[in-house]
């Protein structure tokens, strides 16, 4: 089971908790056709930034 | 999306994943003899080919279209994030740039340390199979988005494949010019616009096109150089 994690998330902590925020985002936003695919992309690009200062 | 998009992605992945295998590969003939490492590496490849050829087509039948967007597409993300996080470590200093010679070598250590045939094909195998294995996912992961791009994404793969081995059956030596950071990080960056675009449809989101996969590229590898430059300039924070 750990293996599999490691394999899909890489070790990142980060990454599958900020793409699950950003699926709740979609969610949230599922009324707002504007504002659905920017809040998406912005939790996302946020989550890449994060993920660059956990522990290498 | 442009089947070759898809043929391009997996391609990348493919050689970058296969050089890694390759170092192995040449560790094993170099210790046990080209026999065991080539036995071992198409034992490998077939079970490979197997997980393709088994999972793709059952994925397509299988699931729900919508539910396999968002199963894809995340599945995309969390690889691209991999991908594309590591190769921004190496370029802002954070992690050290993959050195295949010391690869090799600590390979070819550990062989001749334990010089039994049953552990160099198994070193062999498991090198190929564990690097192989995310190609694998991408291509099945492209094939259930769209039935034209198993065969792009599959041929780009096998295509890269091939010509690492046949670069490695005439050079007898590591790849140590190889560009593997500049490789990883376009692999991440189109990782991470697909994923982005497959899972956002999938939660229904109506992208204006396929062009939105440029713009989405375009801003991942922004992104990207902007981070890398943030870390590179704070050697202090590294």
């Amino acid at each position: 089971m750990k293996g599999i994690l490691k394999f899909v998330t890489g070790n990142s902590v980060a990454a599958p908790v900020g793409v699950a925020l950003a699926a709740a985002a979609a969610v949230a936003f599922r009324h707002s056709i504007t504002w659905i695919g920017l809040a998406y992309v912005a939790v996302l690009v946020v989550t890449l930034a994060i993920s660059t200062f956990e522990r290498v | 999306m442009h089947p070759l998009a898809a043929a391009a992605t997996a391609a990348l992945a493919s050689a970058l994943e296969f050089v890694e295998a390759a170092t192995i590969v040449m560790a094993v003939a170099y210790t046990a003899g080209w026999r065991i490492a080539l036995r071992a590496t198409v034992a490998a490849l077939a079970v490979l080919i197997a997980i393709c050829a088994l999972l793709g087509p059952a994925l397509v039948r299988y699931v729900p279209l919508d539910i396999l967007k968002i199963a894809i597409g995340l599945f995309l993300l969390l690889f691209g994030y991999t991908w594309l996080r590591k190769a921004i470590w190496r370029y802002g200093g954070r992690k050290a740039m993959r050195n295949e010679q010391a690869a090799f070598d600590k390979e070819v250590g550990e062989l001749k340390r334990r010089s039994e045939d049953r552990f160099a094909f198994a070193t062999a195998f498991n090198g190929v199979l564990l690097e192989g294995l995310e190609v694998a996912v991408i291509v099945v992961t492209f094939a259930a988005s769209d039935a034209r791009a198993m065969v792009w994404a599959a041929g780009g793969a096998v295509a890269a494949g091939l010509a690492v081995a046949l670069a490695a059956a005439l050079l007898r030596h590591p790849f140590s010019r190889v560009p593997e950071n500049a490789m990883g990080f376009l692999v991440g960056v189109m990782l991470l616009s697909f994923g982005t675009f497959w899972s956002g449809e999938g939660f229904g989101i109506a992208w204006p096109g396929d062009i939105t996969l440029v713009y989405l590229a375009a801003l991942y590898t922004f992104c990207a150089l902007a981070l890398a430059w943030y870390w590179r300039a704070r050697p202090e924070l590294a």
